[in-house]
């Protein structure tokens, strides 16, 4: 069962569009936030865009053709989608506080997508460098997505460590608005400076680092609590995200069924799916590879998979992640 | 703005370059195709084939690395799946054909030239022979010779582009080998060799470890190549060039022309950005109304010395 005829495993539309920057934030000393505004039929394809799907964003003018680094664009997972603009007082610390969010004109069928990101290099660097009401070239939404089961009794383990979380607030959104009430995340960061995302720490402090609290304001906004873990238990469970998970199952009730969705670093989705077959659980991985294109031309980025249900016979052969993927069910991967 | 390669004629001069456009329909979905002059297939070998371990490519400054291993579907499957879908296309469609043997080539060359919606054939000479223990066909003239020599005996009657590698002492002895065994046109060039090293790991950057080099880094390298091939080989035997390495504008595209190309291919700049595509072909449209040349044609090799 899946949420929407609109949402099932068929691929959405999906285009070249130019979007406008609505909103910039930086958070930390290497983490940015940027909402990017669409209309007419860039609107139309991400107000179906899926969790797990990404775009890639162009980190140069494309319209110098002397201007040629960097020269290909930067995948960057959806933070959100969002039908309302971002509230100015977010992005301009000037602005009174209370300001209400960019007010919709009437027939405006905008659309506004966010992305969290942290600077590492030149494209990153170059898009963090953007100002309000600059334009943005994106191809988009691009991937599979997660599959997104409902039902009673199930509950939804959101994993997401490093620069894998923005997914996970995106998939958050769209499970509570698809009435699930039994969701949990959990965040891990090598250190609390490092997540992806804008922490509540001053909100509340657990009795127990294992107790889903509204820590990380992205998954707040949809009543989603989370746990936190950092790798040197600078904050919240003091060790890997996946540890964190696997104890915080351990003390649970089990439910009819758990779907696990993950997105991270190669050994956090790794270890993720090692403990989902261990309990039995239904699994997802986003995977990252190194991609160029993003649409399936230059068949860079491969990962090793075979199919769920054959047996060992089954010879490992490649997937793209860009188009085959990101999303796969954790039983497919080759992970070593 | 038409230009013709041998019996086929372009509406414009520029077409995609083989293995970045795939089989069309996954760039069809970001930009419309009919407004090209011509659409180059990704390499088909004989049998699948999966390609290189990862990492297969890699940005450089100005550039892209890649061992993407000629990963495709093969022969039979691309019979079946994929041109149902060139046939829908509206332009001229050249299919760019890959081997490890002569044999190898000449079994695709020979399927594929039998279908009616296929322009031309592209042979890609950059492959190891291994036969020849792995060295490049295209690097060695007289293997060129032989494995030109075969496909056109195989397919006489079918327009042969020749592919050939920039990874050589002289591009003119590898072109007049071409030309001389049977090919109709001349693609100039591929990608250049090049490797990148992980220096934390010290390891090399790809798994195939080393890789070949597009994108505008190599344009001067190959803008050179055009020049040579066009003023040595092929402007004396009226073989038309199709010029490709590094292409991101129209600018660049009309630099290729002058040099002596008929044609020009985009290829890295396409996988970065679609839109590209139409886009050059606007701005040469732009570049000749501005100058007051009456045709692309004019512009093939007015390079003045």
């Amino acid at each position: 069962m899946t949420i929407s005829p609109g949402q099932s495993q068929e691929t959405p539309r999906r285009g070249q569009f130019q979007g406008r920057i609505a909103g910039a934030d930086r958070f930390g000393d290497k983490l940015r936030s940027l909402t990017v505004a669409l209309t007419g039929a860039g609107a139309a394809a991400f107000r179906q865009a899926r969790p797990g799907q990404f775009v890639q964003l162009s980190c140069r003018d494309l319209h110098d053709g002397r201007c040629a680094s960097p020269l290909l664009r930067r995948p960057l997972s959806i933070a959100g989608i969002h039908q309302e603009g971002p509230n100015p007082a977010a992005s301009d610390p000037s602005a009174p506080t209370g300001t209400k969010p960019t007010q919709r004109a009437p027939g405006d069928e905008s659309v506004w997508v966010e992305f969290l990101f942290r600077v590492q290099g030149p494209g990153t660097g170059w898009l963090s460098r953007r100002a309000l009401d600059e334009p943005l070239d994106l191809l988009g939404p691009l991937g599979n997505g997660f599959r997104l089961p409902t039902g009673r009794d199930r509950r939804a383990i959101l994993i997401g460590g490093g620069v894998g979380l923005p997914p996970m607030f995106f998939l958050a959104d769209v499970l509570s608005r698809a009435g699930q009430t039994d969701i949990v995340a959990f965040a891990g960061a090598r250190t609390v400076s490092q997540f992806v995302g804008t922490l509540c720490l001053d909100r509340c402090e657990p009795a127990s680092t294992l107790m889903p609290l509204g820590l990380l304001e992205q998954f707040n906004r949809c009543g989603v609590g989370c746990v936190l873990a950092t790798d040197d238990g600078s904050r919240g469970f003091a060790g890997s995200v996946v540890e964190a998970v696997e104890e915080f199952l351990a003390g649970q009730p089990k439910p009819a069924r758990t779907d696990l969705y993950a997105c991270g670093p190669k050994g956090m989705l790794r270890a993720v799916a090692r403990l989902a077959e261990r309990r039995d659980l239904a699994c997802q991985v986003c995977m990252e590879a190194y991609m160029a294109c993003g649409i399936g031309l230059c068949q860079s980025c491969v990962v090793p998979v075979r199919s769920a249900d054959a047996g060992a016979a089954d010879a490992p052969h490649y997937k793209l992640v860009c188009s085959q993927g990101p999303v796969f069910d954790a039983r497919t991967i080759c992970w070593d | 703005m038409s230009v013709r390669l041998g019996p086929v004629r372009l509406a414009n001069p520029v077409m995609t370059a083989s293995g970045t456009c795939g089989y069309a329909l996954e760039l069809a979905e970001f930009v419309d195709l009919a407004g090209l002059g011509g659409f180059v297939t990704k390499s088909i070998t004989l049998e699948p084939q999966e390609g290189n371990p990862p990492q297969r490519t890699q940005e450089t400054p100005c550039g892209l690395l890649n061992s993407i291993g000629l990963a495709n579907v093969g022969l039979d499957r691309f019979l079946e799946e994929k041109v149902p879908l060139l046939e829908r296309l509206s332009i001229p469609v050249f299919v760019n054909v890959a081997g490890k043997t002569v044999e190898q080539y000449v079994e695709v060359a020979r399927r594929v030239s039998r279908i009616p919606a296929v322009a031309g054939l592209e042979l890609n000479i950059s492959c190891p022979n291994v036969k020849e223990g792995g060295i490049a066909f295209g690097v060695h003239p007289p293997m060129v010779a032989e494995l030109v020599q075969a496909v056109r005996r195989a397919c006489p009657q079918t327009v042969l582009v020749v592919k050939l590698t920039p990874n050589v002492t002289d591009i003119a002895e590898t072109a007049a080998a071409a030309v001389d065994a049977g090919a109709d046109v001349l693609t100039v060039a591929n990608t250049f060799l090049g490797m990148a090293i992980d220096i934390d790991g010290r390891r090399p950057v790809l798994g195939g470890i080393s890789g070949g080099l597009s994108g505008p880094a190599i344009k001067p390298l190959a803008l050179y190549l055009v020049h040579r091939v066009y003023r040595q080989v092929a402007r004396d035997r009226r073989i038309p060039i199709i010029g490709l390495g590094g292409i991101m504008s129209a600018a660049d595209a009309v630099e290729f022309m002058l040099a002596g190309a008929t044609a020009v291919g985009i290829g890295t700049a396409a996988l970065a950005d679609p839109a590209c595509l139409p886009r050059v072909v606007e701005g040469i449209r732009n570049y000749l109304l501005e100058k007051g040349i009456p045709a692309a044609a004019d512009l093939v090799g007015a390079l003045q010395l």
